[in-house]
């Protein structure tokens, strides 16, 4: 049986490696010590560890004098001081967790997966195309070592994101939907007996004029946007504010009639086409669909086109809640970054660079969730990296 | 030379990005590829391979939320459609 103290140190742990990577701990899920940072960093240690280990040091202790005095104290086996003792405690925990969820990564994206997903979305096909499946699984294992022990949440993230898409498509529910949407997909050809059961129709009243009303606004819906018809439809069908369809109807001339009819089926078919090319997708009609789910109007901030300084942004964004907004800002602020780095770079001496890399880094740090052009700024992000990164790794000796 | 590489890169990507030329600022980083530094290389399919999983997650979801009221609505639909069918008033 565990003493007290073990079982507090073992709590301690786990708090520490949540708190650490930002990830709830599965009530089983054992915590490994894995190696101590000194072991990895010695003579014999892994020369993979002994990188990653380096840049896990890099992140959690970024100040570059601290780094110089940690390494030396490592050549000379000591004396550390508290805090150093501190980092290396966490250090310990942390690398484990990170080097196993490094990985699950590695292993989740293989050179075959990689090159179906290039198949599937055309935007990573473009830059993948240039590279055999087998080179593209190579740099992409380099990208999440990095993530690994740079940014762990970001590459928690996408494992995460990508072991709930494969999930998901195991899902009994998921399937049994798709088998719903074959039968929509036939809805032209239904027999009764497919639909006795799904409505009932009777003891609802109605007028005429609501009815048609109705269907003028459905039709508008279907004209302007289309997807968010389809609730509107079956509330009109079902609800219709406690009037019946069918009682309206028969309330309705010939000629009006007619009319109903023909907007039935047409909305059928039209719905039926929809669900069609769910299951059999095309890449530009699901990117249509997904942007019109969530996608919404670019929220206008006038404001922002005016700034002139960094206290003049930070004042504005202070003053940014709402998530549209936020999003927004995320947007202009690459642009502010952009033009600041613009004006100031290739006039600044080694110190002036390594603060300025420094304050465009923070800037341009990604928001969860930000996507469009965000994905520049990461890109852009890791330019100005690497073409700062000699000033860092010049004070920052720990390791290359 | 790479550094000279990257910078003029970076210029032209920011160029095209800041003027809203998103899929022109993507066929210019993908046909410059080749030509950047292997880590540069790593980070850029890393992040576009994360955008493209995300974006799959995203469209799943999308298309089942389409799927649910869709497969609903044709149901109704087409329930209201045998009843008039019934009385004599389909097609």
């Amino acid at each position: 049986m565990d003493s007290l103290d073990e079982v507090m140190k073992a709590r301690a742990q786990r708090t520490r490696v949540e708190t650490q990577t930002g990830r709830k701990l599965a009530p089983d899920e054992q915590v490994g010590e894995g190696d101590a940072p000194s072991d990895i960093l010695s003579e014999d240690g892994d020369p993979e560890k002994k990188a990653l280990m380096g840049m896990l040091l890099k992140t959690l202790a970024p100040d570059p004098a601290k780094q110089d005095d940690l390494q030396e104290r490592f050549k000379n086996n000591g004396p550390f001081t508290d805090e150093q003792l501190k980092l290396m405690q966490d250090a310990r925990y942390e690398f484990n967790e990170r080097y196993m969820l490094l990985n699950e990564a590695k292993t989740l994206f293989g050179a075959d997966e990689l090159q179906q997903i290039a198949n599937k979305h055309a935007g990573y096909g473009k830059y993948m195309a240039g590279f055999t499946p087998e080179r593209a699984k190579e740099l992409t294992d380099m990208h999440f070592a990095s993530l690994a022990m740079r940014n762990v949440k970001s590459l928690r993230r996408l494992v995460d994101e990508r072991k709930a898409i494969e999930e998901k498509k195991k899902n009994p529910g998921y399937r049994n939907l798709l088998a719903d949407v074959e039968w929509a997909t036939k809805a032209t050809g239904l027999s009764a007996k497919d639909l006795t059961a799904t409505v009932d129709l009777s003891n609802r009243a109605g007028s005429e004029a609501r009815l048609q009303a109705k269907v003028r606004e459905q039709y508008d819906q279907i004209q302007n946007r289309p997807l968010r018809w389809f609730k509107k439809a079956c509330d009109w069908a079902f609800n219709s504010s406690g009037q019946t369809a069918r009682s309206a109807f028969d309330a309705m001339n010939d000629t009006d009639k007619a009319t109903v009819v023909k907007e039935i089926n047409k909305n059928i078919n039209i719905i039926g086409l929809v669900l069609m090319n769910t299951i059999r997708p095309r890449a530009d009609f699901i990117a249509a669909l997904s942007q019109e789910v969530w996608g919404g109007k670019k929220v206008e901030l006038e404001g922002m086109e005016q700034v002139t300084s960094a206290t003049d942004v930070e004042s504005r964004r202070a003053k940014i809640t709402d998530t549209a907004l936020q999003t927004r800002w995320n947007t202009e602020k690459d642009k502010l970054s952009q033009d600041k780095f613009k004006k100031k770079y290739g006039r600044l001496n080694p110190a002036q660079a390594d603060s300025l890399r420094d304050d465009f880094l923070s800037d341009a740090e990604r928001k969860a969730g930000g996507r469009g052009s965000t994905i520049f700024a990461s890109i852009l992000e890791r330019i100005v990296f690497l073409i700062f990164g000699s000033h860092r790794i010049n004070k920052a000796t720990l390791l290359p | 030379m790479i550094s000279n590489i990257v910078a003029d890169t970076y210029e032209k990507l920011a160029e095209l990005v800041s003027t809203g030329k998103e899929a022109e600022a993507h066929d210019f980083l993908a046909s410059r590829m080749k030509q950047l530094p292997e880590a540069l290389q790593a980070d850029i399919l890393g992040i576009m391979l994360a955008e493209a999983v995300h974006e799959e997650a995203r469209e799943m979801e999308a298309v089942q939320q389409v799927q649910k009221e869709g497969v609903a609505a044709m149901k109704a639909l087409v329930a209201l459609k045998e009843s008039l069918e019934k009385s004599g008033h389909g097609q």
